[in-house]
């Protein structure tokens, strides 16, 4: 079977389970896992787990994504995205590492600029610095 | 200078003998102080005002809960510590802050480990341990002012929690993930919990047929909330105090000085 978890659950900070809908700009400097479903945008500073029964329509910033459920919007991982076999994916994709398993769906462009990917980071990193 | 709240149920006859006890061991330790006893029509924060005009520096909370809910809006506000000597029932308080029951509580006040804990302010006032209301789908959480959350299952309670035992929290709700770095009332952020409660036929059936696990609570830590609903819903405070939407849930961070005990549960 396809191996999902590449990211620790003790890093998890917020947990949206599978009864719960959250619509708005959600931000958070820790990690997250979505278990239900969310619309709007996702920014996240560390790594993200969307669950196999999660519905999400919302651009993503993270830096590790994990997804087993469906994501409607554009996805930017600035370090890795996993794609398990129950996945789907309708928006672009923008990541350093990329891995898919057999029967995941992509309905988009995939970006992998591994140089523009860290400069971006590194500009990043240097503004919030600033900030 | 201590001064040590006695509150109302204390005045029954089968305290006596406890208080006395409580009473010779805080002598023995040298930190007797002025007696207060608290009776039903008596208010609480003119009473305290004026000991604290009067120089106390430490109030003692004898009895339960709501002994120091009692205490706590004063104390966060003029800045003095509270100190706690659980005595009778109701004492989830006192247990958490690792504080053992009746005289055994003089050492720990004796030994002055204070430590500055965040409080709820929900509305106007303060509390410090939790707030739990039923919910249903038609009941609004804005957090932060950025994003909403509502309940997709048809009922389901929701937790605020400041102060509480985890090992509580490990019993009584299903997380997929650990819950080690929440609940903490030292890390400036209360945690949400909404626990979905629909046990109909109906949906059990669902759960069996879309093979999803069942139960699985949400854990958001917050800052600030706003909670409203169509029809206005009842909440409990401190698992005390009735209030009711809409309410408006601020965490006020490290605003309450309060002496603990080794084995405090955060």
């Amino acid at each position: 079977m396809f191996k999902q978890e590449q990211i620790s659950e003790k890093e998890v900070e917020t947990i949206i389970g599978p009864s719960v809908k959250v619509k708005g700009n959600f931000q958070t400097k820790g990690s997250m896992q979505i278990d239900g479903q969310l619309e709007g945008t996702l920014k996240i500073d560390e790594n993200l787990i969307v669950g196999e029964n999660a519905k999400i329509i919302a651009n993503i910033k993270a830096k590790k994504i994990s997804v087993s459920g469906e994501i409607k919007g554009n996805i930017n991982a600035s370090e890795s995205l996993t794609l398990s076999e129950k996945s789907k994916i309708e928006g672009d994709i923008e990541t350093v590492i990329f891995s898919v398993a057999p029967g995941a769906t992509i309905d988009g462009k995939i970006k992998m600029d591994q140089k523009h990917n860290i400069e971006k980071n590194k500009k990043d990193n240097i503004k919030n610095e600033q900030e | 200078m201590y001064y040590y709240l006695y509150d109302t149920f204390l005045s029954d006859n089968k305290y006596q003998k406890t208080l006395h006890r409580i009473e010779n061991r805080l002598v023995d330790l040298g930190i007797d102080g002025k007696i207060g006893r608290l009776s039903m029509m008596m208010n609480v924060e003119k009473l305290l005002n004026e000991e604290i005009k009067k120089g106390a520096k430490t109030i003692v909370a004898v009895g339960n809960n709501n002994t120091i809910d009692k205490i706590i809006n004063i104390a966060a506000a003029e800045k003095i510590t509270v100190g706690v000597i659980p005595v009778g029932e109701n004492n989830e308080i006192a247990e958490i802050l690792g504080i053992p029951p009746m005289d055994l509580a003089c050492d720990i006040l004796s030994r002055r480990r204070v430590k500055k804990i965040d409080l709820l302010k929900i509305n106007r006032r303060y509390y410090i341990l939790n707030l739990k209301m039923d919910a249903d789908k038609n009941i609004e959480i804005v957090c932060e002012d950025k994003y909403k959350v509502k309940l997709t299952a048809k009922k389901g309670e929701i937790y605020i929690y400041n102060l509480v035992n985890k090992e509580y929290i490990k019993n009584n709700f299903k997380f997929k993930k650990s819950i080690e770095n929440f609940f903490s009332p030292q890390d400036k952020m209360f945690d949400i919990v909404i626990n979905p409660t629909d046990t109909s036929l109906a949906n059990n059936l669902l759960k069996i047929f879309r093979r999803k696990q069942a139960g699985g609570a949400t854990l958001i830590p917050g800052k600030k909330i706003k909670i409203s609903a169509k029809k206005i819903v009842s909440a409990v405070c401190d698992n005390n105090n009735v209030v009711k939407t809409p309410l408006d849930i601020k965490i006020v961070p490290q605003v309450l000085k309060i002496i603990v005990g080794k084995n405090r549960k955060f």
